[in-house]
């Protein structure tokens, strides 16, 4: 894992080594989601991958987010769930209301969601994942994603209330409330007052155009193509572009000899190591392809 | 300030190029050539309308105010519209005769206080309508804005017989792909233009006219102005 392929790899090469990664590691709703990607294969199939993963209640959990392994719904699962939606086009499965509702069921009574619920106590999960009481940054993440689905929903609406209010105050945002803010910021309809907070934004970011993670593990920070993973996305006012080539050609030399990609903050636990490797595999390869590198 | 763009929420991004938000008219004039493209504008006072494609020039007189709108892309226009896009071809009208439900909408637009708070309502309309742009025609729209090709050739490129592309064409765009053709020969004019030190002619070539007395003649019924003139303009607005 620690030999890196050297840069040039063709693109065929790169996607048969990534494809024989996933068929090697990855669970059934990133395998489907990949053969989506590469082979234009329906999308029912993500779907009846994603369902074994939902409650009764109408949220996600069951390790569908891979930090936070209970049974229990969980707003890290709910986030992930609206991902796979949102980046299959499913904008009008059920499972996108749903879901909103769920969320609305364990909101704050400000409008923001916690990081973790109680329902992780006493199962298996990584150390940043104590639940607490806390309206947290998932809510910016959680909202965008709804917005970028189109939803309409009393929730959507009070947690962008709390999204605004959050970036207008004068707290400044660091770590992963920058990038989670960016998802909002990339996804609410609201172009001249995103405009204004993404630039207030600008400050977080360091001149080589990373983010530092405070507490996480030594020299953790997130990159470029993490805060501002599309073009011509409403973020990319904040990077040159010969910031996002660098960052670009960073990711593409991070391919591993198994043809996946690993992710940069804490392996805690075998599981959740193998499965965010098959997470940011797929997300990898879609960067490349909307940047015409794949 | 005078003419800002906005990139598009994710969301909107199969089918909006961009918001924007225009100062020109607060006291000027502004000539607007045809882009292929059907916008959602707010005229600083006054319900919502939407602006057809237009197939010639148009003189916007001064309103008083700042303006504000949502670009569709080229092929996003039927779909978001919800009927033929030929339908609005050179033609502005109250968007509550395309969308006759969005009568609170409408309300809400003409009584927003400024551009900002305007702009969020057109964004959210268009977004909550989950449209979808027809593939084949935002796929003819890209060929023809990358090269010049005959709509025979276009359509045997895109596995459709020439009727058919014709028909989803004028429904998705507004235009027949003649007409799509033409704009995007337009465009390539002016892409060709910023970096370029070629005489006239050689531009008018680059573009695919078939001589600078081509150029002459197209340009002129689309925009109203010799190609000298209208290239000085179009350098004068990137400025």
């Amino acid at each position: 894992m620690t030999t890196r392929t050297t840069t040039g790899t063709s693109s065929e090469s790169r996607i048969d080594s990534a494809r024989q990664f996933m068929e090697g590691t990855a669970r059934v709703l990133e395998r489907r989601q990949l053969e989506v990607f590469l082979d234009d294969a329906p999308v029912e199939p993500v779907l009846d991958a994603l369902r074994p993963y939902r409650n009764p209640d109408g949220g996600f959990g069951h390790a569908l987010e891979p930090d936070v392994r209970c049974p229990g719904s969980q707003p890290s699962a709910a986030l992930t769930a609206l991902g796979v939606l949102a980046e299959t086009g499913a904008t009008n499965d059920p499972m996108v209301t749903a879901t909103a509702d769920w969320v609305a069921s364990v909101a704050r009574a400000d409008g923001g969601v916690a990081q973790v619920l109680p329902s992780a106590l006493g199962h298996p999960r990584t150390p940043w994942m104590e639940p607490n009481d806390e309206s947290s940054f998932l809510t910016f993440a959680i909202a965008g994603r709804l917005h970028q689905l189109g939803v309409e929903h009393p929730w959507l609406d009070a947690a962008t209330a709390w999204s605004w209010r959050e970036l207008e105050s004068q707290k400044e945002a660091d770590g992963y409330t920058v990038e989670f803010a960016l998802q909002f910021l990339d996804a609410v309809p609201d172009p001249d007052r995103a405009a204004t907070a993404i630039d207030r934004l600008r400050t977080a970011i360091r001149p080589d155009g990373t983010v530092p993670v405070p507490g996480g593990i030594e020299g953790e920070h997130i990159k470029p193509l993490e805060l501002s993973p599309r073009p011509e996305t409403p973020s990319r006012a904040l990077f040159t572009p010969a910031q996002i080539d660098a960052d670009l050609e960073r990711l593409e030399s991070e391919q591993l000899d198994d043809g996946g990609w690993d992710f940069h903050f804490l392996h805690w636990m075998p599981a959740q190591s193998t499965e965010w490797r098959g997470i940011v595999t797929l997300g990898a390869l879609h960067i490349l392809r909307e940047h015409g590198r794949l | 300030m005078t003419y800002r763009e906005f990139r598009a929420p994710t969301g909107l991004l199969p089918v909006v190029a961009c918001l924007w938000r225009n100062d020109t008219l607060v006291d000027g004039t502004e000539r607007v050539v045809p882009d292929g493209c059907v916008d959602l504008v707010w005229m600083g006072d006054g319900p919502p309308l939407v602006v057809g494609p237009d197939t010639g020039p148009v003189l916007w007189e001064p309103t008083g105010a700042p303006t504000c709108g949502v670009r569709l892309r080229q092929g996003a226009a039927g779909d978001v519209l919800g009927l033929p896009a030929s339908a609005v071809r050179d033609l502005q009208v109250p968007l509550t005769e395309v969308w006759p439900e969005a009568g609170a909408l409408s309300e809400q637009v003409a009584t927003a206080g400024d551009t900002a708070e305007s702009l969020r309502l057109l964004a959210g309309a268009v977004l909550h309508r989950r449209a979808t742009p027809d593939p084949l025609a935002t796929a003819a729209a890209r060929r023809l804005a990358d090269r010049e090709i005959r709509v025979a050739d276009l359509a045997a490129e895109l596995g459709v017989g020439e009727r058919q592309l014709h028909r989803r064409v004028t429904a998705a765009v507004g235009y027949a792909p003649k007409t799509l053709a033409r704009v995007a020969r337009l465009r390539r004019l002016i892409g060709a233009d910023e970096a370029s030190t070629m005489s006239l002619a050689d531009q008018a070539l680059a573009a695919g006219y078939a001589s600078q007395a081509h150029m002459t003649d197209e340009v002129h019924r689309l925009t109203g102005v010799t190609p000298v003139r209208f290239l000085e303009d179009v350098r004068l607005t990137a400025a």
